[in-house]
Protein backbone atom coordinates (compact mmCIF):
# COMPACT_ATOMS: atom_id res chain seq x y z
CA UNK A 1 0.00 0.00 0.00
CA UNK A 2 1.47 3.74 -1.05
CA UNK A 3 1.25 6.63 0.99
CA UNK A 4 -2.05 7.53 -1.19
CA UNK A 5 -3.88 4.37 -0.83
CA UNK A 6 -2.77 4.70 2.94
CA UNK A 7 -4.56 8.15 3.28
CA UNK A 8 -7.36 7.16 1.28
CA UNK A 9 -8.34 4.05 3.47
CA UNK A 10 -7.86 5.99 6.35
CA UNK A 11 -10.11 8.89 4.85
CA UNK A 12 -12.55 6.34 4.03
CA UNK A 13 -12.98 4.65 7.21
CA UNK A 14 -13.57 7.86 8.91
CA UNK A 15 -16.28 8.97 6.27
CA UNK A 16 -18.26 5.98 6.54
CA UNK A 17 -18.85 6.47 9.74
CA UNK A 18 -20.80 9.73 9.57
CA UNK A 19 -21.27 9.84 5.62
CA UNK A 20 -25.17 9.16 4.31
CA UNK A 21 -25.74 7.64 1.03
CA UNK A 22 -24.41 9.44 -2.08
CA UNK A 23 -27.46 10.15 -4.14
CA UNK A 24 -26.84 8.72 -7.71
CA UNK A 25 -26.40 12.16 -8.98
CA UNK A 26 -23.40 12.35 -6.87
CA UNK A 27 -24.56 14.98 -4.45
CA UNK A 28 -26.54 14.71 -1.25
CA UNK A 29 -28.71 17.80 -1.07
CA UNK A 30 -29.46 20.36 -3.05
CA UNK A 31 -29.53 24.08 -1.98
CA UNK A 32 -32.79 25.99 -1.66
CA UNK A 33 -33.29 26.73 -5.31
CA UNK A 34 -33.35 23.53 -7.82
CA UNK A 35 -30.37 22.85 -10.42
CA UNK A 36 -31.22 23.53 -14.02
CA UNK A 37 -27.64 21.22 -14.79
CA UNK A 38 -25.19 19.70 -12.35
CA UNK A 39 -21.67 21.52 -14.36
CA UNK A 40 -21.07 24.69 -15.29
CA UNK A 41 -17.92 25.70 -17.71
CA UNK A 42 -16.97 29.48 -18.04
CA UNK A 43 -14.53 30.81 -20.56
CA UNK A 44 -13.42 34.08 -20.40
CA UNK A 45 -12.97 34.50 -23.97
CA UNK A 46 -9.83 35.46 -24.99
CA UNK A 47 -8.31 38.57 -23.43
CA UNK A 48 -10.19 42.01 -24.95
CA UNK A 49 -12.30 40.73 -27.89
CA UNK A 50 -14.21 43.80 -30.04
CA UNK A 51 -17.44 42.90 -30.90
CA UNK A 52 -16.93 44.38 -34.34
CA UNK A 53 -14.58 41.29 -35.37
CA UNK A 54 -16.48 38.69 -33.55
CA UNK A 55 -20.08 38.99 -33.51
CA UNK A 56 -20.28 41.24 -35.94
CA UNK A 57 -18.12 39.59 -38.52
CA UNK A 58 -16.77 43.18 -39.94
CA UNK A 59 -13.80 40.87 -40.96
CA UNK A 60 -15.33 37.74 -41.96
CA UNK A 61 -16.33 35.11 -39.85
CA UNK A 62 -12.98 34.62 -37.83
CA UNK A 63 -14.83 32.46 -35.31
CA UNK A 64 -16.97 29.62 -37.30
CA UNK A 65 -17.05 27.16 -34.94
CA UNK A 66 -18.89 29.18 -32.53
CA UNK A 67 -21.06 31.46 -34.84
CA UNK A 68 -22.83 31.64 -37.75
CA UNK A 69 -22.09 32.54 -40.82
CA UNK A 70 -20.09 31.92 -43.89
CA UNK A 71 -18.36 35.15 -44.68
CA UNK A 72 -14.84 35.35 -46.36
CA UNK A 73 -12.31 36.34 -43.82
CA UNK A 74 -10.75 39.90 -45.45
CA UNK A 75 -8.61 39.36 -47.72
CA UNK A 76 -5.92 41.33 -46.61
CA UNK A 77 -5.39 39.36 -43.17
CA UNK A 78 -6.17 36.07 -44.94
CA UNK A 79 -3.08 34.75 -44.99
CA UNK A 80 -2.24 36.05 -41.65
CA UNK A 81 -4.74 33.27 -40.11
CA UNK A 82 -3.75 29.93 -39.66
CA UNK A 83 -5.81 26.89 -41.02
CA UNK A 84 -7.54 24.88 -37.81
CA UNK A 85 -8.84 21.62 -38.24
CA UNK A 86 -12.25 21.04 -39.03
CA UNK A 87 -14.73 21.67 -36.11
CA UNK A 88 -15.64 19.11 -34.13
CA UNK A 89 -18.99 20.25 -33.71
CA UNK A 90 -22.01 19.34 -36.23
CA UNK A 91 -23.17 23.17 -36.59
CA UNK A 92 -21.64 26.36 -34.59
CA UNK A 93 -21.68 26.60 -31.15
CA UNK A 94 -24.18 29.27 -31.22
CA UNK A 95 -26.90 26.85 -32.35
CA UNK A 96 -26.61 25.31 -29.29
CA UNK A 97 -27.19 28.41 -27.18
CA UNK A 98 -28.35 32.03 -26.72
CA UNK A 99 -26.47 34.44 -27.94
CA UNK A 100 -26.63 37.77 -26.44
CA UNK A 101 -24.96 40.67 -28.46
CA UNK A 102 -25.47 43.31 -26.64
CA UNK A 103 -24.14 42.60 -23.42
CA UNK A 104 -21.88 45.41 -21.86
CA UNK A 105 -18.90 45.56 -19.78
CA UNK A 106 -20.74 48.52 -18.21
CA UNK A 107 -18.73 50.36 -15.08
CA UNK A 108 -15.58 49.89 -14.11
CA UNK A 109 -12.25 50.61 -15.80
CA UNK A 110 -11.76 48.78 -18.80
CA UNK A 111 -8.07 47.13 -18.21
CA UNK A 112 -7.90 43.05 -18.08
CA UNK A 113 -7.83 42.49 -14.13
CA UNK A 114 -10.88 44.18 -13.61
CA UNK A 115 -12.80 42.57 -16.49
CA UNK A 116 -12.02 39.41 -14.88
CA UNK A 117 -12.93 40.63 -11.17
CA UNK A 118 -16.29 41.91 -12.68
CA UNK A 119 -16.80 38.29 -14.25
CA UNK A 120 -15.79 36.50 -11.03
CA UNK A 121 -17.15 38.31 -8.60
CA UNK A 122 -20.07 40.37 -10.30
CA UNK A 123 -19.02 43.09 -8.60
CA UNK A 124 -17.99 46.81 -10.06
CA UNK A 125 -14.60 47.60 -10.00
CA UNK A 126 -13.03 51.11 -9.40
CA UNK A 127 -9.73 52.72 -10.45
CA UNK A 128 -8.97 51.62 -6.67
CA UNK A 129 -8.77 47.62 -7.40
CA UNK A 130 -5.81 47.22 -5.85
CA UNK A 131 -3.41 44.55 -7.77
CA UNK A 132 -1.85 43.66 -4.50
CA UNK A 133 -4.74 41.86 -2.13
CA UNK A 134 -7.38 40.62 -3.00
CA UNK A 135 -10.91 41.57 -3.88
CA UNK A 136 -12.92 42.13 -0.48
CA UNK A 137 -16.02 40.33 -2.03
CA UNK A 138 -16.47 36.99 -2.82
CA UNK A 139 -16.24 34.89 -6.09
CA UNK A 140 -18.44 33.04 -7.38
CA UNK A 141 -15.85 30.04 -6.67
CA UNK A 142 -16.57 30.70 -3.01
CA UNK A 143 -19.97 31.52 -2.89
CA UNK A 144 -20.81 27.97 -4.45
CA UNK A 145 -18.79 26.34 -1.94
CA UNK A 146 -20.43 27.73 0.86
CA UNK A 147 -23.92 28.14 -0.40
CA UNK A 148 -24.44 24.61 -1.18
CA UNK A 149 -25.79 22.15 1.44
CA UNK A 150 -23.36 20.41 2.78
CA UNK A 151 -20.23 22.60 1.45
CA UNK A 152 -18.82 21.59 -1.57
CA UNK A 153 -14.77 20.52 -1.93
CA UNK A 154 -12.36 22.90 -3.70
CA UNK A 155 -12.28 19.49 -6.30
CA UNK A 156 -15.49 20.51 -7.34
CA UNK A 157 -14.53 23.96 -8.28
CA UNK A 158 -11.56 24.78 -10.24
CA UNK A 159 -9.85 27.92 -11.93
CA UNK A 160 -7.91 27.51 -14.94
CA UNK A 161 -5.75 30.76 -15.68
CA UNK A 162 -3.74 30.50 -18.44
CA UNK A 163 -0.98 32.83 -16.85
CA UNK A 164 0.25 33.31 -13.45
CA UNK A 165 0.40 37.61 -13.88
CA UNK A 166 -2.21 38.56 -11.24
CA UNK A 167 -5.04 35.88 -12.08
CA UNK A 168 -3.76 33.10 -9.48
CA UNK A 169 -5.43 35.50 -6.61
CA UNK A 170 -8.91 34.90 -8.18
CA UNK A 171 -9.74 31.80 -6.59
CA UNK A 172 -10.65 33.65 -2.92
CA UNK A 173 -11.30 36.87 -1.52
CA UNK A 174 -10.45 38.58 1.15
CA UNK A 175 -14.11 38.94 2.43
CA UNK A 176 -13.92 37.38 6.37
CA UNK A 177 -16.71 35.29 5.98
CA UNK A 178 -15.58 33.62 2.65
CA UNK A 179 -12.09 33.09 1.62
CA UNK A 180 -9.41 30.37 1.49
CA UNK A 181 -11.44 27.86 3.01
CA UNK A 182 -14.32 28.28 0.49
CA UNK A 183 -12.12 28.96 -2.89
CA UNK A 184 -11.29 27.06 -5.78
CA UNK A 185 -8.52 24.74 -7.17
CA UNK A 186 -6.17 27.03 -8.83
CA UNK A 187 -3.85 25.98 -11.76
CA UNK A 188 -1.70 28.02 -14.39
CA UNK A 189 -1.25 25.03 -16.10
CA UNK A 190 0.57 26.71 -18.87
CA UNK A 191 3.50 27.40 -16.56
CA UNK A 192 2.80 24.18 -13.90
CA UNK A 193 3.08 21.62 -16.85
CA UNK A 194 6.30 23.38 -18.28
CA UNK A 195 9.27 20.06 -19.33
CA UNK A 196 11.32 21.19 -16.81
CA UNK A 197 8.83 21.73 -14.08
CA UNK A 198 7.14 18.08 -15.07
CA UNK A 199 10.18 16.36 -15.54
CA UNK A 200 11.42 17.53 -12.23
CA UNK A 201 8.18 17.09 -9.94
CA UNK A 202 6.63 14.13 -11.98
CA UNK A 203 7.80 11.30 -9.08
CA UNK A 204 7.10 10.89 -5.47
CA UNK A 205 9.16 8.54 -3.05
CA UNK A 206 7.63 5.48 -3.13
CA UNK A 207 6.68 4.83 0.27
CA UNK A 208 5.82 1.14 -0.15
CA UNK A 209 4.11 -1.23 2.84
CA UNK A 210 3.96 -0.28 5.77
CA UNK A 211 6.11 2.67 5.64
CA UNK A 212 3.37 5.20 4.40
CA UNK A 213 1.69 4.50 7.69
CA UNK A 214 5.28 4.55 9.39
CA UNK A 215 5.83 8.03 7.49
CA UNK A 216 2.20 9.48 8.40
CA UNK A 217 2.81 8.75 12.44
CA UNK A 218 6.44 10.23 12.58
CA UNK A 219 4.76 13.25 11.10
CA UNK A 220 1.98 13.40 13.64
CA UNK A 221 4.58 13.03 16.33
CA UNK A 222 6.52 15.85 15.43
CA UNK A 223 3.46 17.73 14.61
CA UNK A 224 2.12 17.06 18.28
CA UNK A 225 4.91 18.19 20.13
CA UNK A 226 5.02 21.98 18.22
CA UNK A 227 2.23 24.76 19.00
CA UNK A 228 2.17 28.06 16.98
CA UNK A 229 -0.02 30.74 17.41
CA UNK A 230 0.91 31.68 13.54
CA UNK A 231 -1.45 30.33 11.15
CA UNK A 232 -0.16 28.69 8.48
CA UNK A 233 -0.13 29.90 4.65
CA UNK A 234 -1.37 27.20 2.86
CA UNK A 235 -4.21 28.75 0.23
CA UNK A 236 -6.88 26.60 -0.29
CA UNK A 237 -7.38 23.48 1.15
CA UNK A 238 -7.99 20.05 -0.09
CA UNK A 239 -9.00 16.89 2.05
CA UNK A 240 -5.91 14.56 1.96
CA UNK A 241 -7.95 11.61 -0.21
CA UNK A 242 -8.82 15.03 -2.78
CA UNK A 243 -5.31 16.01 -2.58
CA UNK A 244 -4.05 12.45 -3.74
CA UNK A 245 -6.45 12.26 -6.21
CA UNK A 246 -5.36 15.75 -7.40
CA UNK A 247 -1.49 14.95 -7.55
CA UNK A 248 -2.36 11.50 -9.16
CA UNK A 249 -3.91 13.59 -11.44
CA UNK A 250 -0.81 16.15 -12.15
CA UNK A 251 1.84 12.83 -12.27
CA UNK A 252 0.05 11.40 -15.66
CA UNK A 253 -0.22 14.77 -16.87
CA UNK A 254 3.69 15.21 -16.06
CA UNK A 255 4.25 12.08 -17.24
CA UNK A 256 2.64 13.18 -20.83
CA UNK A 257 4.62 15.85 -20.89
CA UNK A 258 8.27 15.04 -20.15
CA UNK A 259 6.75 11.52 -22.69
CA UNK A 260 6.14 14.74 -25.67
CA UNK A 261 2.91 13.57 -26.09
CA UNK A 262 2.07 17.40 -25.09
CA UNK A 263 3.21 19.34 -27.37
CA UNK A 264 0.40 19.04 -30.08
CA UNK A 265 -2.47 16.45 -29.15
CA UNK A 266 -5.07 18.61 -31.24
CA UNK A 267 -2.70 17.73 -34.37
CA UNK A 268 -3.19 21.68 -35.42
CA UNK A 269 -1.20 21.76 -38.74
CA UNK A 270 0.82 24.58 -37.45
CA UNK A 271 0.75 23.96 -33.56
CA UNK A 272 -1.04 24.68 -30.96
CA UNK A 273 -0.26 28.51 -29.11
CA UNK A 274 -0.55 28.81 -25.38
CA UNK A 275 -4.72 29.69 -25.45
CA UNK A 276 -5.09 25.93 -27.00
CA UNK A 277 -2.76 24.22 -24.44
CA UNK A 278 -4.81 26.05 -21.68
CA UNK A 279 -7.64 24.88 -22.97
CA UNK A 280 -6.39 21.10 -23.55
CA UNK A 281 -5.06 20.77 -20.12
CA UNK A 282 -8.43 22.40 -18.81
CA UNK A 283 -9.65 19.13 -20.70
CA UNK A 284 -7.47 16.67 -18.98
CA UNK A 285 -8.89 17.89 -15.94
CA UNK A 286 -12.64 17.87 -16.76
CA UNK A 287 -12.38 14.68 -17.65
CA UNK A 288 -10.76 13.46 -14.65
CA UNK A 289 -12.35 15.21 -12.04
CA UNK A 290 -15.70 17.01 -13.52
CA UNK A 291 -15.76 19.60 -11.51
CA UNK A 292 -19.30 21.31 -11.04
CA UNK A 293 -17.74 24.86 -11.73
CA UNK A 294 -14.84 25.37 -14.11
CA UNK A 295 -13.37 28.67 -15.05
CA UNK A 296 -11.22 29.32 -17.61
CA UNK A 297 -9.43 32.22 -19.40
CA UNK A 298 -7.72 33.23 -22.48
CA UNK A 299 -5.68 35.71 -23.08
CA UNK A 300 -4.11 35.44 -26.64
CA UNK A 301 -5.93 37.82 -28.36
CA UNK A 302 -4.53 40.46 -26.59
CA UNK A 303 -1.93 40.70 -29.40
CA UNK A 304 -3.90 43.20 -30.72
CA UNK A 305 -2.35 46.06 -28.92
CA UNK A 306 0.20 45.80 -31.44
CA UNK A 307 -0.78 43.24 -34.16
CA UNK A 308 -4.15 43.39 -35.35
CA UNK A 309 -3.94 40.46 -38.01
CA UNK A 310 -2.37 38.44 -34.75
CA UNK A 311 -5.26 39.57 -32.98
CA UNK A 312 -7.97 38.11 -35.26
CA UNK A 313 -5.48 34.84 -35.26
CA UNK A 314 -5.74 34.26 -31.99
CA UNK A 315 -9.47 34.98 -31.80
CA UNK A 316 -9.78 32.14 -34.44
CA UNK A 317 -7.95 29.99 -32.89
CA UNK A 318 -9.72 30.72 -29.42
CA UNK A 319 -13.13 30.14 -31.60
CA UNK A 320 -10.98 26.82 -31.76
CA UNK A 321 -10.25 25.76 -28.90
CA UNK A 322 -13.74 26.60 -27.61
CA UNK A 323 -15.58 24.55 -29.74
CA UNK A 324 -12.77 21.48 -28.76
CA UNK A 325 -13.63 21.90 -24.99
CA UNK A 326 -17.43 21.98 -25.75
CA UNK A 327 -16.94 18.75 -28.09
CA UNK A 328 -14.91 17.39 -24.51
CA UNK A 329 -17.55 17.98 -22.41
CA UNK A 330 -20.19 16.14 -24.56
CA UNK A 331 -17.89 13.13 -24.89
CA UNK A 332 -17.42 12.97 -21.19
CA UNK A 333 -19.45 11.06 -19.38
CA UNK A 334 -21.29 12.86 -16.17
CA UNK A 335 -20.84 15.87 -18.50
CA UNK A 336 -22.36 15.30 -21.44
CA UNK A 337 -26.17 17.03 -21.69
CA UNK A 338 -25.02 18.41 -18.01
CA UNK A 339 -23.17 21.21 -18.66
CA UNK A 340 -23.84 24.23 -19.29
CA UNK A 341 -20.81 26.68 -20.84
CA UNK A 342 -20.44 30.35 -21.03
CA UNK A 343 -18.22 32.06 -22.93
CA UNK A 344 -17.80 35.81 -22.83
CA UNK A 345 -15.08 38.65 -23.29
CA UNK A 346 -13.86 40.40 -19.94
CA UNK A 347 -13.81 43.58 -22.31
CA UNK A 348 -14.10 44.82 -25.29
CA UNK A 349 -11.03 46.83 -27.25
CA UNK A 350 -11.15 50.73 -28.46
CA UNK A 351 -12.92 52.24 -31.74
CA UNK A 352 -10.57 53.93 -32.75
CA UNK A 353 -6.85 52.73 -33.61
CA UNK A 354 -3.33 53.17 -31.88
CA UNK A 355 -1.81 53.72 -35.21
CA UNK A 356 0.88 50.64 -34.76
CA UNK A 357 0.49 48.89 -38.29
CA UNK A 358 1.68 45.02 -38.69
CA UNK A 359 2.18 43.24 -41.43
CA UNK A 360 -0.71 43.96 -43.38
CA UNK A 361 -1.24 47.30 -42.38
CA UNK A 362 -3.64 47.31 -40.34
CA UNK A 363 -3.91 49.48 -36.90
CA UNK A 364 -3.53 47.66 -33.76
CA UNK A 365 -6.09 48.01 -30.98
CA UNK A 366 -5.62 48.61 -27.40
CA UNK A 367 -8.70 49.11 -24.76
CA UNK A 368 -7.99 51.59 -22.16
CA UNK A 369 -9.20 54.84 -23.29
CA UNK A 370 -12.85 54.83 -22.25
CA UNK A 371 -13.68 54.40 -25.80
CA UNK A 372 -17.56 53.26 -25.33
CA UNK A 373 -16.20 50.54 -27.97
CA UNK A 374 -14.53 49.14 -24.78
CA UNK A 375 -17.54 48.07 -23.08
CA UNK A 376 -19.23 46.64 -26.12
CA UNK A 377 -18.81 42.38 -25.84
CA UNK A 378 -20.91 39.41 -26.01
CA UNK A 379 -22.21 36.13 -24.46
CA UNK A 380 -23.13 32.98 -25.14
CA UNK A 381 -24.26 30.60 -23.42
CA UNK A 382 -24.67 27.10 -24.75
CA UNK A 383 -26.76 24.17 -22.80
CA UNK A 384 -28.49 20.82 -23.30
CA UNK A 385 -31.58 21.99 -24.90
CA UNK A 386 -34.26 21.05 -22.18
CA UNK A 387 -32.20 24.11 -20.22
CA UNK A 388 -30.89 26.61 -22.74
CA UNK A 389 -32.71 28.07 -25.35
CA UNK A 390 -30.89 27.11 -29.22
CA UNK A 391 -29.72 29.30 -32.16
CA UNK A 392 -31.66 32.22 -29.80
CA UNK A 393 -29.77 35.49 -30.59
CA UNK A 394 -30.55 38.67 -28.09
CA UNK A 395 -29.93 41.84 -29.51
CA UNK A 396 -31.64 43.98 -27.13
CA UNK A 397 -29.63 45.87 -24.64
CA UNK A 398 -29.48 44.66 -20.75
CA UNK A 399 -27.04 42.12 -20.30
CA UNK A 400 -24.01 42.89 -18.67
CA UNK A 401 -20.82 41.15 -17.41
CA UNK A 402 -21.66 41.09 -13.97
CA UNK A 403 -24.79 38.74 -14.49
CA UNK A 404 -22.46 35.79 -15.30
CA UNK A 405 -22.72 35.30 -11.03
CA UNK A 406 -26.06 35.28 -10.81
CA UNK A 407 -26.86 32.71 -13.53
CA UNK A 408 -24.40 30.67 -12.69
CA UNK A 409 -25.36 30.63 -9.16
CA UNK A 410 -29.05 30.34 -10.30
CA UNK A 411 -27.67 27.29 -12.96
CA UNK A 412 -26.34 25.41 -9.45
CA UNK A 413 -28.84 26.35 -7.65
CA UNK A 414 -27.71 28.40 -4.92
CA UNK A 415 -28.81 31.78 -6.13
CA UNK A 416 -31.47 32.47 -3.35
CA UNK A 417 -28.76 31.70 -0.75
CA UNK A 418 -26.53 34.29 -1.42
CA UNK A 419 -26.48 37.04 1.28
CA UNK A 420 -24.17 39.34 -0.60
CA UNK A 421 -25.98 41.56 -2.43
CA UNK A 422 -25.04 41.51 -6.04
CA UNK A 423 -25.73 44.16 -8.73
CA UNK A 424 -26.45 42.00 -11.56
CA UNK A 425 -28.97 39.52 -12.45
CA UNK A 426 -29.56 36.29 -13.90
CA UNK A 427 -29.94 35.93 -17.58
CA UNK A 428 -33.55 34.51 -17.70
CA UNK A 429 -33.53 35.00 -21.26
CA UNK A 430 -31.38 32.16 -22.03
CA UNK A 431 -33.04 29.70 -20.57
CA UNK A 432 -36.07 27.73 -21.58
CA UNK B 1 21.07 29.34 26.04
CA UNK B 2 24.94 29.51 27.59
CA UNK B 3 27.62 29.38 25.11
CA UNK B 4 28.87 26.29 26.14
CA UNK B 5 25.91 24.96 25.34
CA UNK B 6 25.55 26.03 22.04
CA UNK B 7 29.01 25.39 21.68
CA UNK B 8 28.19 21.65 22.59
CA UNK B 9 25.41 21.94 19.82
CA UNK B 10 27.49 22.82 17.10
CA UNK B 11 30.37 20.45 17.96
CA UNK B 12 28.05 17.48 18.12
CA UNK B 13 26.23 18.14 14.16
CA UNK B 14 30.50 19.07 13.50
CA UNK B 15 31.16 15.55 14.66
CA UNK B 16 28.73 13.86 12.82
CA UNK B 17 28.90 15.75 9.77
CA UNK B 18 32.66 14.58 10.22
CA UNK B 19 31.71 10.73 10.51
CA UNK B 20 29.46 10.82 7.66
CA UNK B 21 31.31 12.88 5.48
CA UNK B 22 28.98 14.75 3.83
CA UNK B 23 29.19 18.25 4.87
CA UNK B 24 26.50 19.64 2.64
CA UNK B 25 23.69 17.11 4.43
CA UNK B 26 24.50 18.69 7.82
CA UNK B 27 25.48 22.17 7.14
CA UNK B 28 23.13 24.76 9.71
CA UNK B 29 22.74 26.79 7.28
CA UNK B 30 23.23 30.81 9.09
CA UNK B 31 20.48 30.39 11.38
CA UNK B 32 21.86 29.43 14.87
CA UNK B 33 20.68 26.37 16.70
CA UNK B 34 18.26 27.10 19.43
CA UNK B 35 18.25 24.49 22.66
CA UNK B 36 14.40 25.42 23.47
CA UNK B 37 13.64 25.05 19.72
CA UNK B 38 11.65 28.58 19.86
CA UNK B 39 9.81 29.55 16.40
CA UNK B 40 7.75 32.12 16.53
CA UNK B 41 7.57 33.44 13.06
CA UNK B 42 6.22 31.64 9.69
CA UNK B 43 8.47 31.35 6.47
CA UNK B 44 7.44 32.88 3.41
CA UNK B 45 7.05 30.53 0.24
CA UNK B 46 10.31 31.59 -0.81
CA UNK B 47 12.42 31.39 2.60
CA UNK B 48 10.69 27.90 2.83
CA UNK B 49 11.75 26.90 -0.57
CA UNK B 50 15.30 28.57 -0.47
CA UNK B 51 15.86 26.66 2.90
CA UNK B 52 14.57 23.70 2.12
CA UNK B 53 17.42 23.78 -0.94
CA UNK B 54 20.08 25.16 1.93
CA UNK B 55 19.15 22.69 4.36
CA UNK B 56 19.32 19.51 1.92
CA UNK B 57 22.45 20.57 -0.79
CA UNK B 58 24.36 22.75 1.82
CA UNK B 59 24.37 25.60 -0.39
CA UNK B 60 22.38 28.61 -1.87
CA UNK B 61 20.21 27.52 -3.72
CA UNK B 62 20.87 28.64 -7.75
CA UNK B 63 18.77 30.87 -9.36
CA UNK B 64 17.31 28.77 -12.00
CA UNK B 65 16.86 26.23 -9.30
CA UNK B 66 14.95 28.69 -7.12
CA UNK B 67 12.92 30.26 -10.27
CA UNK B 68 11.55 26.29 -10.76
CA UNK B 69 10.45 26.08 -7.49
CA UNK B 70 8.44 29.64 -7.53
CA UNK B 71 6.57 29.00 -11.12
CA UNK B 72 5.47 26.04 -9.54
CA UNK B 73 4.54 27.00 -6.52
CA UNK B 74 2.23 30.52 -7.65
CA UNK B 75 0.84 28.05 -10.52
CA UNK B 76 -1.02 25.97 -7.70
CA UNK B 77 -3.55 26.59 -5.52
CA UNK B 78 -3.37 24.36 -3.33
CA UNK B 79 0.09 25.33 -1.08
CA UNK B 80 0.32 22.44 1.05
CA UNK B 81 -0.08 20.15 -2.07
CA UNK B 82 2.72 21.80 -4.13
CA UNK B 83 4.73 22.14 -1.40
CA UNK B 84 4.46 18.54 -0.73
CA UNK B 85 5.61 18.11 -4.34
CA UNK B 86 8.73 20.24 -4.31
CA UNK B 87 10.15 19.15 -1.14
CA UNK B 88 9.88 15.34 -2.66
CA UNK B 89 11.49 16.76 -5.99
CA UNK B 90 14.24 17.66 -3.97
CA UNK B 91 14.56 14.75 -1.68
CA UNK B 92 14.76 12.31 -5.14
CA UNK B 93 16.91 14.34 -7.18
CA UNK B 94 19.92 13.17 -8.22
CA UNK B 95 22.15 15.96 -7.80
CA UNK B 96 21.23 15.31 -3.75
CA UNK B 97 23.70 12.82 -1.96
CA UNK B 98 22.30 11.31 1.23
CA UNK B 99 24.55 9.84 3.72
CA UNK B 100 23.80 6.42 3.43
CA UNK B 101 21.26 4.21 5.22
CA UNK B 102 24.41 1.92 6.66
CA UNK B 103 25.62 4.76 7.89
CA UNK B 104 22.62 6.00 9.50
CA UNK B 105 22.05 2.59 11.24
CA UNK B 106 25.66 2.75 12.39
CA UNK B 107 24.72 5.62 14.34
CA UNK B 108 20.86 6.34 14.89
CA UNK B 109 21.43 8.26 17.74
CA UNK B 110 23.70 11.19 16.29
CA UNK B 111 21.80 10.86 13.23
CA UNK B 112 18.44 11.92 15.11
CA UNK B 113 20.55 14.72 16.55
CA UNK B 114 21.50 15.84 13.19
CA UNK B 115 18.57 15.94 11.58
CA UNK B 116 16.78 17.92 14.55
CA UNK B 117 19.92 20.32 14.30
CA UNK B 118 19.47 20.42 10.21
CA UNK B 119 15.53 20.90 10.02
CA UNK B 120 14.65 22.24 13.57
CA UNK B 121 17.29 24.25 14.57
CA UNK B 122 16.79 22.39 17.83
CA UNK B 123 17.87 19.97 20.16
CA UNK B 124 16.10 16.99 20.21
CA UNK B 125 14.48 16.80 24.01
CA UNK B 126 15.29 13.39 25.63
CA UNK B 127 12.23 12.11 25.24
CA UNK B 128 12.10 12.81 21.24
CA UNK B 129 15.62 11.35 21.01
CA UNK B 130 14.50 8.21 22.42
CA UNK B 131 11.60 8.04 20.50
CA UNK B 132 13.44 8.80 17.78
CA UNK B 133 16.00 6.10 17.95
CA UNK B 134 13.68 3.31 19.12
CA UNK B 135 11.38 3.78 15.82
CA UNK B 136 13.92 4.47 13.35
CA UNK B 137 15.40 0.76 15.37
CA UNK B 138 12.05 -0.72 14.73
CA UNK B 139 11.15 0.16 11.42
CA UNK B 140 14.13 -1.17 9.58
CA UNK B 141 12.90 0.09 6.33
CA UNK B 142 13.17 3.36 6.66
CA UNK B 143 15.30 5.19 5.00
CA UNK B 144 16.82 8.29 5.20
CA UNK B 145 15.02 10.47 2.52
CA UNK B 146 12.01 8.87 4.54
CA UNK B 147 13.06 10.45 7.51
CA UNK B 148 14.31 13.90 5.83
CA UNK B 149 10.82 13.67 4.22
CA UNK B 150 8.81 13.40 7.61
CA UNK B 151 11.02 16.29 8.66
CA UNK B 152 10.86 18.42 5.96
CA UNK B 153 7.06 18.36 5.80
CA UNK B 154 6.46 18.48 9.17
CA UNK B 155 4.81 21.74 10.82
CA UNK B 156 7.39 22.95 12.87
CA UNK B 157 9.65 23.05 9.59
CA UNK B 158 7.54 25.40 8.07
CA UNK B 159 8.29 28.35 10.86
CA UNK B 160 11.56 29.67 12.16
Amino acid sequence: MDRRNFIKRATAATAGMVLPTILPSGRLFAATGSRKVNHVVFCLFAGGVRSLESIWQNDGNLMPAMLNGNSSISSDISGSIDAMPSSPLSSPLQTQGTLFTSFKYDQGPTGHFNGHVAALTGQHTTNALSLRNRFPLPTIFELYRKHNSPQMAAKNAWWISKSNVLYPSLNYSAHPNYGASFGANHIAPNSFFKYAISNSLQHDIDFTATKAEDVENLKAYLNSNFNSTVTLNDGIRNSPAHRDEITAWMKTVQQQVTGGLTGNPWGITSGMNSDQKNLYFAEELIKEFKPELTVVNLTGVDTAHSNFSGYCNALHRADYGVSHLWDTIQNTPGMANDTVMIVMPEIGRNLVDNNILDANGRPALDHTSGDPMCRDIFCLVAGPSQVIAQNKVVNSPGGRSVDVVPTIANLLGFDLDIPIALPGSVLQEAFQ
Amino acid sequence: MTTSKLSAIVLMASMTLLSCNRNDIYDLGTIKVMADGEKVSLKSDLQFMTMAYRDLYGVDVPPDALDLMRVAYISFGDKALVIDEIVQALLLSSDLTLISNQDLRADIASFVQSSYATFLLREPSAFEQVYWVNQIQDKTDLTVRDIYYVFMTCEEYRYY
